[in-house]
């Protein structure tokens, strides 16, 4: 252990990176961070207040920037030059990636809601999947601590499994806008709730650097206000202000390496800039890279364990979910024309219908055994690329009706529970590498009739909310096996070395420490034992927080 | 800064130019993407090859640059901006849309090394083509504005196409997305459309204004909605 200054090497710089290195620091554990993208500085690079008028192709999407021009995303989107994957024959599988400090918490959604009690014990529920290895209960404390640390708007709003946080932890919601009051009106006449949306925007000064929300610019450019959470701009800052963070950028990690006593006790990577391989070595290693990725490094790590390290349950690579997708766009006559006003707000939801069937579905009233939320979209937006479609004809009257249908448009996002199934997994293509030389990942991925029947109930709900609202519906209504959204689409994938009880169905314990290398910790969606319709981000937060804390206490009693 | 009413000198147009072509991008033929120039023109002249590289996965985000080289001929240039002005004619206090350098975008969208713009530059060019055919000896762009629109009511109305022009019509829809988001998105025509954002203010986030809650009011109260409290 004489060859390196750090206790730690975090792999990863995201969601379960940033946290992790955040809680070892703190406790003045010596951490040596790893990142496979470059160096990323969002004062410096956040296009705030950019047009899209000032962008190539009025800031549209590309394949360069699969989110537009001034999306966060650097080197990175649906396919990386020379990073290929691939699906199975069959499968569809679409996995987002960034080359950058801070991964993809540059520009997430921000959207943040707390997994429940159900969530927590779904199998219990309903038999179907597997439970997690603690209690709502158990991880309720560290949701607030998450959630005050890194600031979240919401409102507690008393709903069966969608829990309230602690008084004092949630910041104010923004009010809400025109057609969202509008939603929430349809909605109550239904008997469906509509309550304040969570997301990771700050409204209230916090006092450490961060600013309150401005009620401009779009956060998937990133904030360099640092209002709309990233690690960038909080947890990586914070960690370094400690003196006990080192961050070495371009490093593309493909192996953690054990020594003869069965520890881990370092990581191989290729050194990008110079396309050197180095190997780092640490008292511990944890790693973030991201469910896949982790998945790819744990199972390209071979190690002295059939088919990669700390797999003796055969679960890595296993149990791939992502969040069930499909959407319904409705056009409301009763808004056009409506009185403008700065309709920006916190940019992404201040509302969304939380699943509220959970007693139906206990009873068994329902065709489908888990939840999902409808995420609510309708403003005044900036007009870009898209702005003139759907239009008839030309001349000053066909701009006439683009301005009288601007703001009209409403779309009900569905954000569901997917159940593991044995067809969804990622494995080692064996036979494509990289262009570093690194085994590439195929996935395997198929929906099951839960996830189509729960995607026709959302678009009932979604038609039934927009017929209340007088409007009608203008999207294509398909059918669900069409409507879904592809396997990894809704960038929420997870459960790819999950956690549970024991080491025989499970990768890890609840703390994310491997059962097979108990130095080994894996603190990023990966070990998510089930996929609530809930988005993963915050969990990921808050587990990887728990895990750390867990870590640092095990080091500092010398158990590890 | 802003997109002001300069024709085919705005901001965008001289600052997005500056980086000259480095011949055909490896990228393009990979892609799939037509042969550069592969579109020929009888009527509009020939335009140019496209040459320059996509802005690839880490451009600059503080300094926006085209990347590639415009190829548009001058003639085509003139039949897009007649277009433009056909589409977006001036009117509501708003000038027409080549006031803009509409047709400056369409170039930059139809020269950019994307597989999915280089489709649109063959439909495109065809529907140039085919309006410069239809039009009298002295060309689309010097024909009377009433002979343009009814050579553009054959195929801008969605249910009344003519028949064989299936093809002319989804060009058009294409250029209509393409000229309309364009001109939304200048600073002038946002305001018209009545986009108030992109302005940071402090403290709440003060919402709806009175007018918009009233409005609201009175679309609820036929609906027999209410106004849900606490939001």
């Amino acid at each position: 252990m004489a060859d390196h200054e750090h206790d730690v090497l975090v792999i990863g710089s995201g969601a379960g990176g940033g946290m992790a290195a955040y809680v070892l620091t703190q406790s003045g554990v010596k951490v040596h961070m790893l990142e496979a993208g470059r160096d990323y500085d969002p004062a410096a690079e956040t296009p705030m207040f950019s047009e899209n008028r000032d962008a190539p192709l009025l800031g549209t999407s590309t394949p360069d920037k699969d989110f537009g021009f001034y999306n966060a995303t650097i080197d990175g989107g649906w396919d990386i030059d020379g990073e290929p994957y691939s699906s199975a024959e069959g499968s569809e599988f679409m996995w987002w990636r960034t080359r950058m400090l801070g991964g993809r918490t540059n520009h997430w959604a921000r959207n943040s809601f707390r997994m429940g009690p159900y969530d927590m014990k779904p199998k219990t529920r309903d038999g179907l999947g597997v439970d997690w290895p603690m209690s709502y209960e158990e991880l309720a404390p560290w949701y607030d601590r998450t959630e005050k640390l890194i600031g979240v708007y919401g409102a507690n709003s008393g709903l069966t499994n969608h829990p309230d946080s602690a008084a004092g932890v949630l910041q104010p919601p923004p009010k809400a806008r025109v057609p969202e009051l509008f939603a929430a009106a349809a909605a109550s006449d239904i008997g469906i709730p509509c309550v304040p949306a969570r997301r990771a925007v700050l409204t209230r000064d916090p006092g450490d650097g961060r600013s309150a929300c401005f009620w401009a610019t779009d956060c998937g450019r990133g904030c360099n206000i640092g209002a709309a959470f990233q690690s960038t701009t909080s947890l990586l800052p914070w960690a370094r202000s400690t003196g006990n963070l080192t961050v070495t950028t371009d490093a593309m990690v493909y192996e953690i390496t054990k020594g003869a006593d069965g520890k881990a006790n370092g990581a191989r990577y290729i050194d990008k800039t110079t396309g050197e391989h180095k190997f780092i070595g640490a008292r511990a290693v944890v790693l973030t890279a991201s469910a896949a990725e982790s998945a790819r490094i744990l199972l390209n790590s071979s190690a002295d364990d059939s088919g990669g390290l700390a797999n003796s349950s055969g679960q890595i690579g296993r149990n791939l979910m992502d969040t069930v997708g499909s959407g319904i766009t409705g056009q409301i006559p009763a808004l056009e024309n409506r009185p403008r006003y700065n309709e920006d707000g916190a940019m992404g939801m201040h509302v969304y219908i939380p699943f509220w069937l959970y007693e139906e579905q206990a009873a068994g009233q329902l065709d489908f055994p888990r939840g999902y939320h409808l995420e609510v979209y309708s403003q005044f937006g900036a007009p870009g690329m898209g702005s003139g479609s759907s239009l008839d004809g030309y001349g000053r009257g066909m701009l006439d009706v683009a301005r009288r249908y601007y703001g009209s448009f409403i779309h009900f996002a569905q954000r569901g529970e997917m159940i593991p199934n044995e067809n969804c997994f990622a494995e080692i293509d064996t036979d494509t590498k990289d262009k570093f030389g690194i085994p590439t990942l195929k996935f395997h991925y198929k929906h099951s009739e839960h996830e189509y029947a729960q995607v026709a109930h959302a678009q009932q709900a979604s038609i039934e909310l927009i017929e209340r609202m007088g409007g009608s519906v203008v999207s294509d209504v398909k059918s669900p096996q069409e409507a879904i959204a592809a396997g990894g689409q809704i960038i929420h994938e997870i459960g790819t070395a999950r956690m549970g009880t024991t080491a025989a169905d499970s990768v890890t314990n609840s703390y994310g420490q491997t059962w097979d290398v108990p130095n080994l910790f894996i603190l990023d969606g990966a070990i998510f034992s089930s996929k609530a319709h809930k988005n993963p981000t915050l969990t990921i937060l808050t587990l990887a927080m728990r895990g750390a804390d867990y870590l640092a206490n095990q080091m500092k009693r010398g158990a590890i | 800064m802003s997109m002001q009413a300069l024709p085919k000198t705005d901001r965008r147009t001289t600052l997005k130019w500056l980086i000259a072509g480095i011949g055909v991008t490896p990228a393009l033929a990979a892609c799939g993407a037509p042969e550069p120039g592969a579109v020929a023109s009888k009527l509009l002249g020939m335009p140019k090859p496209i040459s320059g590289l996509p802005y690839g996965g880490d451009p600059d985000l503080m300094d926006p640059k085209v990347t590639w080289d415009l190829t548009m001929t001058p003639a085509q240039k003139r039949l897009a901006s007649a277009l433009t002005d056909l589409v977006m004619p001036a009117g509501d206090g708003l000038p027409a849309g080549s006031a803009f350098g509409i047709s400056d975008f369409i170039d930059e969208w139809v020269s950019s090394p994307y597989e999915k713009t280089q489709d649109d530059r063959e439909r495109l060019f065809a529907l140039f083509e085919w309006l410069e055919g239809q039009a009298g000896e002295a060309g689309f762009a010097a024909t009377p504005v009433a002979e343009q629109q009814a050579l553009l009511d054959r195929i801008a109305w969605k249910d009344r196409v003519e028949e064989g022009l299936a093809d002319q019509a989804a060009a058009f829809d294409t250029f209509r997305n393409l000229s309309v988001s364009a001109y939304f998105s200048s600073e002038e025509g946002a305001q018209w459309l009545g986009y108030l954002g992109n302005r940071p203010a402090a403290g709440e986030y003060a919402g709806p204004t009175e007018e918009a809650l009233d409005h609201l009011q009175a679309a609820l109260e036929p609906l027999g909605l209410t106004l849900p409290e606490g939001l």
